[in-house]
């Protein structure tokens, strides 16, 4: 039986405890989030004029790693913008950024307009670049669908998990590891949720014995966290139904396979 | 020569804190506790934003024609 247990939780990051879940599973988890669930970001860059002290190309970069928001449901499957089975435009939003330096002034990503409402620059003052007077940038850039399997800027998020840390006191416990369980862990009875493994596994090596630190077996603190894209519970859920997805399409090309050699065997015998 | 948009390492968003992380070591507050408060709690991040230096600046000042 699973048990997951919800530790700390808010719009864009979650953190709880896993039992009953072996660590490749939450790897693999771990994996979707981290490299393909897919969010917009801006992939190709129509420069009119760039007359600012930045190259094209670097300003391109960053318009690029700027995060855009990505309402997943009312987007085509990744899967589908991939195969080609949709229309392509589907995929791709097109914003414009057009700007004219009436005195020295920052160009913000608020100054992106986009064609939809519902897809915009997460953070509205994110610095794309610093004007003089008289300088101007105009370009026309193109959003679209992507994993970060790809390129870093399609990144939905982060997420990580450790070993839920077990720790044994002894009933003489040394001042010293006592004020160190209390400025790392926050106090002497440890919270395996809130105090990583690691941190615990360094108070034990400076304790010598006074302190035993072991894993829980097949119990996992896990986090994660959106990079604004989304919130947490659609990254969530993004990455559970790509994993269903990877899975499903593993196994079908299994099922492929061993037909095509049951046919080849019986040629064979005929 | 500009802050950059996302940490280096990890990915995360962090060019929309540089200005209120500026402001608030300007003002003197502790660049450790400011970055608490920005909610950076990977020592990547942190280190994106803390070793930030704005050499645009200097660049821009032979753009000036007066």
């Amino acid at each position: 039986m699973v048990k997951v247990q919800v530790v700390e939780r808010s719009s864009g990051y979650i953190r709880f405890v896993v039992e009953g879940v072996d660590a490749g599973t939450l790897n693999s988890l771990r994996r979707v989030i981290v490299s393909e669930v897919p969010v917009l970001a801006i992939h190709e860059v129509v420069i009119i004029e760039n007359n600012s002290v930045m190259y094209d190309e670097v300003l391109a970069h960053r318009l690029g790693l700027v995060p855009l928001t990505t309402p997943l449901e009312s987007l085509p499957k990744i899967e589908e913008c991939e195969m080609g089975l949709v229309d392509p435009t589907e995929c791709t939003v097109k914003l414009v950024l057009q700007v004219k330096a009436e005195e020295p002034m920052v160009v913000y990503s608020y100054m992106l307009s986009s064609d939809r409402p519902d897809v915009r620059p997460v953070h509205d003052n994110v610095p794309l670049v610093k004007l003089e007077t008289g300088q101007s940038v105009v370009a026309e850039v193109y959003a679209r669908l992507g994993r970060a399997r790809e390129h870093a800027k399609w990144q939905a998020g982060n997420a990580a998990y450790y070993a839920y840390p077990r720790v044994t006191l002894s009933s003489q416990l040394p001042d010293k590891c006592r004020s160190l369980l209390e400025e790392l862990c926050g106090s002497v009875q440890v919270d395996g949720a809130r105090c990583t493994y690691g941190k615990l596994k360094s108070v034990e090596a400076y304790c010598d014995g006074h302190v035993k630190v072991d894993a829980e077996p097949d119990k996992y603190v896990f986090w994660a966290e959106s990079y604004g894209n989304m919130d947490v519970d659609s990254l969530i859920r993004e990455a559970f139904r790509i994993l269903r997805w990877k899975l499903e399409s593993f196994m079908d090309a299994l099922r492929l396979k061993a037909a095509r050699y049951a046919a080849a065997q019986t040629a064979l015998e005929e | 020569m500009i802050v950059p948009v996302r940490c280096w390492t990890c990915g995360r968003p962090v060019a929309y804190l540089w200005e209120d992380f500026k402001s608030r070591v300007l003002a003197g507050e502790h660049p450790g506790r400011a970055l608490d408060a920005l909610g950076l709690r990977r020592y990547c991040c942190r280190r994106t934003l803390m070793g930030h230096v704005e050499w645009i600046d200097l660049l821009l000042k032979f753009e000036q024609r007066q």
